[in-house]
């Protein structure tokens, strides 16, 4: 996979180029700023683009900005975003851009060496992965809904697994249930909550959140 | 008390000269006054000469309050003229209009009149003094008895003098009551009232506080962002490297090796930052030891030579301490990034009084600038905090020169 790297912090650029070229992908550019991004994506046709939300000169939100921008130009171009904190704001930004092929994460998540090439990999394939801490400040901010009432434990752990981007293998993997009883969950929570049951992989993660957003 | 005869004494001289220019002002400012109504309906000729009364009038006003603050040494800041708000043609007109509406402009004339009211009986009784002192040369030594100024007597030759010395007390007497009525007048009517000093120290602490403020939050910020930029991709950095060795344990041992010594030594490199860090915040030194310590450690850090010259021996507060080391600490700090110079000199010493000074200096390019929020700004405002001031001069060619100065308990 080739893979665009725009992040400030010397040290953590070198981190991440080692990381991912040590799993067999290529590294095509590594910016320190947003200043040549642009061009950079134009020319160098990345599969997946890494970007750090507080770059120069401001160091507020460019990577915010500059994803929403290259997203504009090409709908389709996969971009993992990561933060240093978790600004929910710039989380509902970022979804609200978008349709497939999102990440955002942080930068803490990094650490996790295979977690993050997975999350690379199913982004880069068009799906979208929240960080849990990003998911759960957006369910705690709508547990005062009536609605998050009717579900049951199981089937809250389940919606934030679902939020996060995970298969539902995966999901089965990290509650420890067999695939038939996360889906039987799933579908419990999208009636419960009165969702599109037809919504499917990543676009039924906004789903969710759009969702969220919308009744909150 | 001297200061106060004194202060008597240069009263009589301004109530002479205003006895002797007064009349000449207010019946200018009459004719201005007069001939601006009168010739109002005159192609409105006479509202040039409104126009000339309304500037006169705070002419006036201003000229006698800083006449008598500087007599009695009142603290009079200089009061500013009321100014209209509009930006139409209206404007002109209408700060001439506020003058003349300005209750303080009216009281400013009527002290005036006033005075040159009382200036004209001291000029005369100067006047008289001087011809009693003629009368008691001539008196004395004439023929036969001569008119006393002033009466209807003719003392007798021997007594001339004498009557002509008491004479002349009474009316040098009759001045001083004056001079005495002048300071109670313009007392009554021009000094800062009480209302006065205590918004102005409102004025100033509210000005202190927010200094403080701003001060303090611009270190939160300075610290966020060391913190930030310093500490953190650290930390990543050593997860990142101890994650990949964690994969390759098993399957390239070396490399993982590798790796973990790698780790290891960036968990070192951290530890010293945070050191720095903190010492940036809270130096140890200062606190233990005191100024001369701590400012000595500063210089053996400093990337450029730096001269010390501290004669402050004693320990003073904890926040003079703190807002002198860390005025040194950012100015050698500065200079050493933006200046270019060769070498910096640093003296510090108490000043009879009650004040701890300190001159920076640098043999650099100069050219430094007070910027809203940048360095120097950030050092001036920590003094300010403290209640002291900072002065910079750096033309551009250098030197550079930062003078501070705090207030400290003698």
């Amino acid at each position: 996979m080739r893979i665009l790297i725009c992040e400030d912090s010397g040290l953590i650029r070198d981190g991440l180029i080692r990381i991912l070229e040590d799993s067999q992908h290529t590294v095509v550019a590594a910016l320190a700023d947003t200043h040549r991004l642009d061009d950079a994506v134009v020319e160098d046709a990345p599969d997946l683009v890494i970007l750090d939300v507080r770059l120069p000169p401001t160091f507020t939100d460019e990577g915010i900005r500059a994803a929403i921008r290259l997203r504009a130009r090409d709908p389709r171009l996969p971009i993992l975003v990561l933060s240093q904190y978790v600004e929910e704001r710039y989380a509902t930004d970022l979804i609200a851009s978008s349709s497939g092929g999102l990440g955002y994460l942080l930068k803490d998540r990094v650490t996790d060496v295979a977690d993050f090439l997975e999350s690379a990999a199913t982004v880069a394939a068009g799906g979208t992965v929240l960080d849990p801490e990003v998911v759960s400040q957006l369910l705690t901010r709508r547990r005062q809904d009536s609605r998050f009432d009717r579900l049951t434990d199981r089937e809250r752990e389940t919606l934030a697994l679902m939020a996060q981007g995970r298969s539902n293998q995966a999901i089965a993997r990290a509650l420890h249930i067999s695939e038939g009883s996360v889906e039987k969950h799933i579908s419990a929570v999208f009636t419960k909550l009165d969702l599109d049951q037809d919504a499917a992989g990543n676009r039924r993660v906004l789903a969710v959140l759009a969702h969220l957003d919308a009744t909150s | 008390m001297k200061k106060r005869l004194a202060q008597d004494a240069l009263a009589a001289g301004h109530l002479a000269a205003l006895g002797l220019i007064g009349p000449v002002v207010l019946t200018l400012l009459g004719v201005f006054l007069g001939f601006g109504v009168g010739f109002l309906l005159v192609l409105g000729v006479g509202l040039l000469f409104l126009a000339l009364f309304a500037v006169s009038l705070p002419g006036i006003a201003r000229f006698e309050e800083l006449r008598v603050g500087g007599l009695y040494d009142f603290d009079l800041t200089p009061r500013a003229l009321r100014r209209s708000p509009r930006t139409d043609w209206l404007r002109v007109p209408h700060t001439l209009w506020l003058q003349i509406t300005d209750g303080r402009n009216w009281l400013g004339l009527l002290h005036f009149l006033i005075i040159t009211c009382l200036g004209g009986v001291a000029l005369w009784l100067l006047g008289a003094v001087a011809s009693y002192l003629v009368y008691i040369i001539r008196g004395s030594f004439a023929a036969e008895p001569l008119m006393l100024p002033n009466s209807t007597l003719f003392p007798p030759t021997w007594a001339a003098a004498l009557i002509g010395i008491g004479a002349m007390l009474l009316c040098l007497a009759g001045v001083w009551g004056l001079t005495r009525a002048h300071r109670g007048i313009s007392t009554a009517m021009l000094a800062p009232s009480r209302i006065d000093e205590l918004e102005r120290t409102v004025a100033t602490e509210t000005r202190r506080r927010d200094d403080a403020v701003s001060a303090a939050s611009i270190e939160r910020t300075r610290i966020e962002r060391d913190l930030h930029d310093g500490v953190q991709p650290r930390l990543v950095s050593i997860g990142m490297t101890l994650g990949l060795a964690r994969t390759k344990v098993e399957s390239d041992p070396q490399a993982a090796i590798g790796l973990i010594d790698e780790a290891h030594t960036s968990t070192k490199a951290a530890m010293t930052e945070l050191r720095q860090l903190a010492r940036g915040f809270h130096p140890a030194v200062l606190e233990d030891r005191g100024l001369d310590a701590a400012l000595s450690a500063l210089a053996a850090r400093s990337p450029i030579p730096v001269t010390l010259d501290v004669r402050a021996p004693r320990r003073y507060s904890a926040q003079i301490e703190s807002a002198m080391y860390f005025a040194v600490a950012e100015s050698i700090t500065n200079i050493a990034k933006h200046s270019g110079a060769t070498q910096c000199r640093v003296t510090v010493l108490e000043r009879p009084g009650g004040m701890l000074w300190a001159r920076i200096e640098d043999d650099g390019h100069g050219g430094a600038r007070r910027v809203a929020g940048g360095g120097i700004d950030g050092i001036s405002g920590r003094i300010a905090a403290a209640g002291g001031v900072l002065t910079l001069s750096s033309p551009v060619g250098g030197p550079t020169t930062i003078d501070v100065s705090l207030p400290c308990q003698p």
